[in-house]
């Protein structure tokens, strides 16, 4: 079941509304102040309360609007996203007070987009789906999708051409009115790119983040025409008609099917106004509801870890998209991810090159490491690389280059290095695990099957390589912290699941829990170890929090620990260490 | 009455229903995905300026990169010159930059007129190129040349070469191994090239190559501050120093040689054998009259993996005078700098250009490069090179005592193995060099 997308009341932002705000609040509190009022002043009162409302009901048409024009475009490119995640931000870290106190005082930075419970609430930049009630395998597969795709059934319309390399692009129009943007697979590999679009797309809409429909679809020439007045930025750099002949030429560099056919993957335009990218720091402030600032937001560092579960290894901000959309007449700024032909073994170029999601694009720590080892330290991708026998498209040409070896949750690297992926904590990744287990392996397959691989052995490898490391990244999620959830209090026993033993990464045998019991001083009550998820909190009254470590015999990693908040007898918050 | 306790008792269970969770603290179910209950505590704007002060002079620089980078892509600038250099090549017009050093820029233009006249297709082997290269204080180089490649398709070649060059800016240091780095002279060198050339190149690597030469040498004086003037102390007429006054030579030589890189510039594999030997007359007033050998070996060898690469390269040179005639000082081996090409001072890093200058020399250079980075095309590679050399009057003055060594690190960025960027930093007895370069040494 699609949740619904959070409505978000924008302020008026221009002075005489904000005056106008004032107005209505102190109308507000003299209402409030004086009871009871004799009938003339009922009248009075019923009078005011009609200006002050048509004044409201009148200035909200204007507010749109004006929002429209104070939330300013904000743009980027792959050159401008390199230079300031790779050099700048890299080089000016620690000019950051804060984060140099934090780096020597090895304190974590906690997710500010969280609520008591240590979940992220429904807001414009997730929206929780999968996680919080399964989906079906046809809403799986569904996504966002709003229709089919395309209609070739009387041929679309070019209305625009991109061509970049040897890889074109074409905005089309079909016969319905609907615009999409059609991208190719690379010469030598049929289906890759395509593919990774429609897969990584549906998994990011279910896992909650707001997405542009993609799908396939497959055309031939005769199936399209241009409009006469598109044009084309080709390779000179220059805008120039795109002709028949242009097009022709364009087309020669993309893969057919043994039909003749052409695969392209469709994104249909989102409704709305196209505000560029959101940042992946500091936050719009002309945008009342953008209260939290963008490296403080679970949702947005968890990415590395959906990123790291999908391959998708170029999230950054040129990859993003705002759009104001009207939601019940109220302008919302909607928050997109986008372009995901680097997801999976694809890159925007064929298969995703050995070093990606091993390595930053510029990795000083890596570099220094060689530098000091003489070239004689391997990195990891350099033994994965040499394993595949240096063949990027060792499994399949429509896979490319994904397997599990050599990958570990706790390294993965995106192409550029966001504070915010670098601020993850274990809580982050601890709610961005949850969320990762919740799909099963039939959901997985659900979802691979609309990449529309030809091949039925190409659709089960990349199913089977997402399951596998869904796994990897459950059980190193899992044991690096305590994943305790679904608490309940009754009789004052604290019972809860553990979904470690649930997935069955760990079992009960294996399992410790420790329990510090500890009042509102913060001293220490009691302390216990409990073999099962039952706690007695014992009769007193004092009980202000359960602090519970989660011990497995035999594992190495540093678990971190669970606070459950008890008030007047009830649950009032749960906090994972950070 | 009866309908008012009615609404009571409903408003009671109503109340009653509602405050039922706290009262009996039995059921504990909650709203996992509740929303946000209050604004989150984070650093104000004023808070958040404060701890963020110190980067804001960096800022200022941020800022029109980041815009420059987004105007650039926005404008397909990089497409439009790409598209520009593109186009000049296919039309014979190779612009040309090369970073002699940091401040120091090379630029030139080749022009290939077989392309230009669209003749390449019918005419591939036709060769008719000039060249134009200017670098300020430095080198100022103009040239043209005429031939065929591979006639009839037999693999024999004839070329005819025109060269003008100038150096205003040249060193001198006086001759021999023990020469001073305090007595530094400059000159200006102006050098006028006529070449004929009639060779053998079976295939890509192999090549065997005769030719016949007119070379006029102007000597005058140069202009370097912190340098003696021409024609003064050393560097005047009566310390005998040959050539003094320039010469113009008659060149007969032959030229064999093996290349089996795979890239001239930043091979990872094969090697170069290079044997020259020419006969050098001096014309009319000039005293010159000699015979000059060279050799030059090298070759890459991968550690394991191209990403560890060792690279050793041997070069001798000897000039030998005949009939009671001289070597000039300009003709002689030169010792020094960086390398790259075959006119300049060979290559020993700690020294500065042209150091040491004498009849011989035999230079060592072993370089030990590994692959730090890669993506694509694009790697940066380290380097930990050695250079070890000497110049000499004869070979009984050849004396490992006498070797001169230069040691260092450097970091080589290229793209599809074609360095784009060389920082390197040498040191040796007279200092420490640093190098910022668009080449390799060899």
């Amino acid at each position: 079941m699609e949740m619904k997308e959070p409505i978000i009341m924008l302020k008026p932002a221009h002075p005489f509304k904000s005056s106008l705000r004032a107005k209505r609040s102190n109308l507000s509190a003299e209402i409030a102040a004086v009871a009871p009022l004799p009938r003339n002043d009922v009248r009075q009162r019923g009078l005011r309360m009609t200006i002050a409302i048509v004044m409201i009901a009148a200035t909200l048409p204007l507010s749109a609007p004006a929002f429209a024009q104070e939330i300013k475009t904000q743009e980027t490119s792959f050159f401008a996203d390199l230079f300031n995640q790779n050099v700048y931000y890299e080089g000016t870290n620690f000019l950051h007070l804060d984060r140099l106190y934090r780096f020597v005082a090895k304190k974590k930075l906690r997710s500010l987009d969280v609520n008591a419970y240590d979940e992220v609430p429904d807001s414009a930049f997730f929206v929780n789906r999968h996680a919080r009630k399964p989906l079906s395998a046809e809403e799986l597969a569904k996504g966002p999708a709003e229709n089919e795709g395309p209609d070739f059934s009387n041929g679309l319309t070019i209305t625009q051409g991109k061509f970049n390399g040897l890889h074109p692009g074409f905005f089309i129009k079909d016969s319905k009115g609907g615009a999409y943007f059609l991208k190719f697979d690379s010469e030598d590999s049929l289906e890759l790119q395509t593919s990774a679009d429609s897969i990584a797309s549906r998994f990011f809409h279910a896992i909650g983040y707001s997405v542009p429909q993609y799908t396939i679809a497959t055309f031939t020439l005769k199936q399209v025409s241009i409009a006469p007045s598109a044009t084309v930025y080709d390779d000179t750099g220059f805008q120039k008609k795109l002709t028949q002949e242009r097009f022709e030429q364009y087309i020669t560099f993309v893969p057919q099917d043994e039909e003749g056919r052409y695969r392209a993957s469709a994104r249909k335009t989102p409704a709305g106004e196209d505000k560029g990218v959101f940042r992946f720091q500091g936050r719009r402030s002309a945008d009342p509801q953008d209260k939290i600032n963008h490296d403080c937001l679970r949702a947005l560092r968890a990415l590395r870890v959906f990123g790291s579960w999908l391959g998708e290894d170029d999230l950054r901000e040129g990859n993003t998209q705002d759009l104001l959309v009207s939601d019940n007449g109220k302008p919302v700024l909607k928050h997109y991810l986008m372009d995901f032909q680097d997801a999976l073994g694809s890159s925007s170029n064929g298969a995703k090159p050995p070093m990606a999601t091993h390595e930053y694009f510029v990795d000083y720590g890596d570099t220094g490491k060689a530098i000091f080892s003489f070239g004689f330290w391997k990195k990891p991708w350099q033994k994965r690389w040499k394993d595949t026998g240096e063949n990027l498209m060792s499994v399949s040409p429509a896979v490319g280059y994904f397997d599990n070896r050599y990958f570990d949750p706790a390294k993965y690297k995106t192409q550029l290095p966001h504070y915010a992926f670098k601020d993850l904590t274990r809580a982050d990744a601890l709610w961005a695990t949850k969320i990762i287990m919740s799909f099963s392996d039939e959901n997985i397959r659900a979802i691979v099957k609309t990449g529309k691989l030809s091949k039925p052995e190409d659709s089960e490898t990349v199913a089977k390589v997402l399951i596998e490391r869904r796994d990897l990244i459950g059980k190193y999620g899992f044991e690096t912290s305590s994943p305790l959830e679904d608490f309940s209090l009754q009789n004052q026993l604290l019972s809860f699941k553990d979904l470690a033993i649930d997935h069955k990464f760990w079992t009960t045998e294996q399992t410790t829990y420790h329990v510090d019991l500890v009042n509102a001083q913060g001293k220490n009550l009691s302390s216990a170890d409990v073999h099962s998820p039952t706690i007695d909190l014992g009769s007193s009254a004092e009980v202000f929090d359960a602090v519970i470590h989660t011990v497995r015999s035999g594992s190495k990693a540093q678990s971190a620990h669970v606070r459950v908040q008890i008030r007047s007898g009830r649950i009032a918050g749960i906090i994972h260490q950070d | 009455m009866k309908q008012k306790s009615f609404l009571s008792i409903i408003r009671f269970t109503a109340v009653l229903l509602l405050a039922s969770p706290p009262l009996f603290a039995q059921d504990s179910s909650y709203d996992k995905y509740a929303p946000l209950q209050s604004e989150p505590k984070q650093a104000t704007l004023f808070e958040r300026s404060l701890l963020h002060f110190p980067e804001y002079p960096f800022e200022i620089l941020r800022y029109p990169v980041d815009k420059s980078l987004v105007y650039m892509e926005k404008h397909h600038v990089m497409e439009k010159i790409q598209w520009v250099y593109d186009t000049l090549g296919k039309k014979g017009l190779t612009p040309k930059l090369n970073l002699i050093s940091l401040a120091r820029l090379d630029i030139g233009a080749e022009v290939d007129f077989v392309r230009a006249l669209h003749q390449k297709e019918r005419f591939p082997d036709l060769v008719a190129d000039s060249w134009i290269h200017f670098a300020s204080h430095y080198n100022f180089n103009v040239g043209s040349r005429l031939g065929v490649e591979r006639i009839g398709g037999t693999g024999f070649r004839t070329q005819g070469y025109f060269q003008y060059e100038t150096h205003p800016q040249e060193h001198f240091y006086g001759i021999g191994p023990h020469s001073s780095r305090g007595d530094g002279y400059v000159y200006k060198r102006e050098e006028t090239n006529l070449q004929y050339l009639l060779g053998y190149k079976p295939d890509v690597a192999h090549s065997l190559d005769f030719k016949f030469g007119y070379r006029n040498v102007h000597i005058a004086d140069g202009r370097d501050g912190s340098m003696g003037r021409y024609n003064s102390g050393i560097f005047n007429g009566s310390a005998g120093i040959p050539g003094l006054h320039g010469d113009e030579l008659l060149v007969y030589k032959t030229e064999a040689k093996r290349d089996t890189r795979d890239q001239a510039g930043n091979s990872t594999t094969g090697g170069l054998q290079k044997f020259g030997f020419s006969y050098n007359q001096g014309l009319y007033s000039s005293n010159a009259e000699f015979f000059k050998y060279e050799m030059e070996l090298s070759h890459y060898f991968k550690l394991g993996t191209p990403r560890r690469v060792l690279g050793i390269r041997a070069y001798g040179e000897h000039n030998s005078e005949t009939n009671g005639h001289s070597v000039p000082f300009h003709q002689m081996a030169r010792l020094g700098g960086y390398g790259m090409s075959d006119q300049m001072s060979e290559t020993l890093r700690a020294y500065r250009y042209n150091r040491f200058t004498d009849r011989s020399m035999v230079v060592f250079n072993v370089e030990y490069r590994y692959n730090l980075w890669e993506y694509r095309d694009w790697k940066t590679d380290a380097v930990v090179f050695l250079d070890s050399g000497q110049v000499f009057k004869n070979f009984d003055k050849l004396k490992s005592k006498n070797l001169r060594e230069s040691y260092g690190v450097g970091i080589r960025t290229s793209l599809a193995n074609v360095v784009l960027l060389s920082l390197e930093m040498a040191h040796g007895d007279e200092g420490t060099n640093y190098y910022v370069k668009t080449s390799t040494p060899f």
